[in-house]
């Protein structure tokens, strides 16, 4: 069984979650390039994420993410924003939204606790894809980048 | 509470687990640019992390991380393995313990889950920052070799 009430819990309050979540990248140390993507975009993607997160669990396929994911690595690194920021980004997300559940104060039944330990790994995994995919995008970025400089040079 | 009964488990199958893993890391295309490092290397890697497990998440501090993985980012750069290649492979370390537990049916009685719910945490948390830093080791390499 899939811990449904959680997905639906964190869309409805997709908008209070992006806000905060957009303060603590916009603070940390650790995703300072973040601060070179435009707000408005970086808002937008977040959004995307949490509002629509039972589709990107539960409908859209591993070729979606892998589409996705490639096109904004390569966006993010022609922002000139390093890898490790946007993996460190994905962390923060996902922190963000157990420290939000955890805050709700649920009480949970054992087998709801074991719905809860698959939302984790489904959540994990969605994660886990979109930071391997993005890093697939930089890479891919790099070589044209790299291309570039070659074809300049001759 | 850390299952710590989950814990020991994979320690004493870190032979297998690692076996399996190289497996994997050997023949996904995902992953192909490991080949690129000495089989004896990616054996010893992979069992350290599996073997150590315990000490890994209870015992190691952040710093502890960040030296071993920004040395491991800087060396797998240095060996010609694309970043996304390193990428994937950390994260396949941690679905490899995953689908092992699923395999071993880790679900105890009831008072077990909470300690299981913070074990996936754990584990979570501590190979989100074993691709944070090696990322920052591997880039920091790159820059290093294209400026010299």
């Amino acid at each position: 069984m899939i811990a449904l009430r959680l997905v639906y819990l964190i869309e409805n309050h997709s908008q209070e979650l992006v806000d905060d979540l957009l303060a603590k990248v916009q603070h940390s140390a650790r995703t300072r390039d973040l601060r070179k993507v435009p707000p408005e975009e970086l808002r937008g993607r977040l959004h995307e994420i949490l509002r629509h997160l039972s589709e990107w669990l539960l409908t859209k396929t591993d070729h979606d993410i892998q589409k996705r994911y490639v096109e904004i690595g390569a966006r993010r690194a022609s922002q000139g924003v390093s890898m490790q920021d946007f993996c460190w980004a994905i962390v923060l997300m996902k922190e963000h939204l157990w420290a939000f559940l955890n805050r709700q104060g649920l009480t949970f039944s054992s087998v709801e606790l074991y719905g809860e330990m698959e939302l984790l790994r489904l959540l994990d995994q969605f994660f886990d894809r979109a930071v391997c995919y993005a890093a697939e995008g930089y890479e891919r970025a790099a070589h044209r980048a790299s291309a570039a400089v070659v074809h300049a040079a001759d | 509470m850390l299952a710590l009964r989950l814990v020991h488990l994979i320690e004493s199958h870190s032979d297998e687990l690692a076996d399996g893993l190289i497996h994997k890391l050997h023949t996904s295309e995902r992953m192909s640019d490991l080949r690129k490092v000495p089989a004896a290397e990616l054996h010893a890697r992979c069992h350290e992390i599996y073997r150590n497990l315990s000490s890994w998440l209870l015992s190691k501090t952040e710093s502890d991380i960040e030296k071993v993985y920004t040395h491991l980012g800087a060396r797998r750069s240095e060996q010609g393995v694309s970043l996304a290649h390193l990428t994937w492979a950390i994260l396949q370390t941690k679905e490899h313990l995953w689908d092992f537990l699923e395999r071993e049916g880790y679900h105890g009685g009831a008072e077990d889950v909470y300690g299981e719910l913070e074990l996936l945490r754990q584990l979570d948390q501590f190979f989100d920052r074993a691709v944070y830093f090696a990322a920052e080791g591997y880039e920091h390499a790159r820059l290093h070799s294209t400026a010299a």
